[in-house]
């Protein structure tokens, strides 16, 4: 592994939560914690259920503070550690380099599914009108039914949602990808489909942290397991 | 444009004191051109204190409020004579009140209201401003064939929109926001919020925007502040203070939130 093409290297990572309003209550979620991910890889992270994945994901997208350790990400071939960038910068990871696609779409009151899948483009300063033709490319592949593109999804059905906020998460085409648990609600079909879009992502050169629980999705695009053992088994 | 390494606004260890009471105080914080800045905090933390000592409203106690003018590059607004600061505040700035009959002249016309801002710094032309005014009423989604009737006559939520197109119709770079969907219908809420959200977008707007709500100011900021007995105890970005909170008050707040 050479550094050159590195995208991601987390050292050193630790992450405790602290409960002030449960008499301080410690939560140890993982410590020691290193992890270098490459251009056209997809780590897939392994671990039983509150062994700290999810949290490592948020960690990497300045969602979630780290105790100790650095998170550094090649954002334009500028090195920033997401764990002490002031937020401006974060921002301009987020805009640039890192997108993540959430378990759960946060839907934006009046915000239509196409204006939402296109603002990623927007921002980077993409046209209107084309911004909005590849998000139509990206809903019709998902097979998001054109009829409620114009609509905001509060309304849709889980799988729905899922698939804009997928649809999201790749319209932009971003060097580092972080994808939790993408295809939980979706049927077999629309899983094929987000699992063939991984793929692509990565042969593009994309670096790629995901969760998968579905382990036909983790064989057909992870390149690597990555262990997270939880606090106690591990020390 | 303004050199992007200076800060829009640069608050320095402010404070301001009511008798023996401390209304806020130990505030600093830069603010950059197009960032939005959130002021959460439960009433009585200080954060509409704070506001009103940012926006020129209250002299503070101690402590400065350097702001980067167009013209003269940084300057304190506290050693401004009165009439710079007036000046600023009907141009650069923006102040959008929480209850719109208070940023609103209730007994002139809708159009009036939105021009009156244009008058102030000199335009005279009748046709134009009123076109102007017609644009902006267009932008807060305001029917322009209400442009001649009084606000007095308007909903709740009309009135703040109405009172946001007042601000902005002479292109600010700075808007101060307190509670801007405080009162308003949860509906009503989520249009204004809509709004103000694609309006600082499309306008690179600076903004300070003070609200109880949580979710308000996860939609709007980039940036939080939590205030608690007239003091920071929290900042950072929006999201991360939202979902993974340090500080015993923010965990309680955030916690405290209910789910509909």
């Amino acid at each position: 592994m050479t550094t050159d093409t590195a995208m991601i290297i987390a050292e050193n990572l630790g992450k405790t939560f602290v409960l002030h309003n449960q008499g301080g209550q410690k939560i140890p979620v993982f410590g020691g914690l290193d992890l270098t991910v490459n251009k056209g890889e997809c780590v897939v992270l392994h671990g039983p259920s509150g062994a700290g994945k999810s949290t490592l994901m948020r960690a990497l997208y300045g969602n979630y503070l780290v105790d100790q350790g650095s998170i550094r990400v090649n954002h334009n071939g500028d090195w920033v550690d997401m764990s002490r960038a002031d937020p401006q910068k974060i921002l301009a990871v987020r805009k640039c380099t890192m997108g993540y696609v959430s378990q759960f779409l946060r839907a934006i009151p009046r915000v239509s599914a196409l204006d939402i899948v296109a603002e990623p483009l927007m921002v980077l300063g993409e046209d209107e009108r084309r911004a909005k033709v590849r998000a139509g490319e990206l809903l019709a592949r998902l097979r998001v039914p054109e009829s409620l593109w114009s609509l905001a999804p509060a309304t849709f059905s889980g799988g729905e949602q899922q698939r804009v906020n997928i649809a999201r998460g790749f319209s932009a085409e971003f060097p580092v990808l972080l994808l939790d648990e993408p295809t939980a609600s979706l049927d077999a079909k629309n899983r094929q489909t987000v699992t063939d879009m991984i793929g692509e992502a990565s042969q593009r050169g994309t670096a790629i942290v995901g969760i998968f629980h579905d382990e036909d999705v983790r064989k057909a695009i992870g390149t690597r397991l990555f262990d997270i053992k939880a606090m106690e088994e591990a020390a | 444009m303004n050199n992007e390494s200076t800060p829009l606004l640069s608050v320095q260890d402010l404070g301001k004191d009511y008798g023996g009471q401390i209304g806020c105080t130990d505030v600093s914080f830069d603010l950059w051109p197009g960032e939005v800045l959130g002021i959460v905090g439960e009433s009585g933390s200080g954060k509409t204190t704070l506001l009103n000592c940012l926006s020129a409203q209250f002299a503070p106690s101690r402590g400065a409020v350097i702001y980067d003018t167009r013209v003269e590059g940084q300057r304190d607004i506290f050693d401004m004579s009165e009439s710079e600061r007036r000046l600023l505040m009907r141009t650069d700035w923006g102040l959008v009140r929480q209850n719109p009959r208070d940023g609103l002249r209730l007994g002139v016309s809708a159009g009036a209201n939105v021009g009156e801002r244009l008058m102030a710094i000199g335009a005279r032309n009748y046709g134009e401003i009123r076109a102007v005014a017609c644009e902006w009423l267009e932008k807060v989604e305001i029917d322009t064939g209400r442009i001649d009737d009084q606000p007095s006559t308007f909903s709740g939520g009309m009135q703040q929109r109405l009172q946001i197109a007042r601000n902005l119709v002479t292109n600010p770079r700075l808007m101060f926001m307190d509670e801007p969907t405080g009162g308003l219908d949860v509906s009503v809420q989520a249009r204004l919020l809509d709004l103000l959200r694609g309006l600082v977008t499309r306008l690179g707007l600076s903004a300070i925007i003070v609200t109880h709500d949580l979710a308000v100011a996860r939609l709007l900021a980039h940036r939080l502040m939590v205030m608690k007995n007239g003091r920071v105890v929290e900042q950072g970005l929006t999201d991360q203070v939202l979902d993974d909170p340090q500080h015993a008050y923010t965990q309680l707040l955030v916690s405290s939130i209910l789910q509909p």
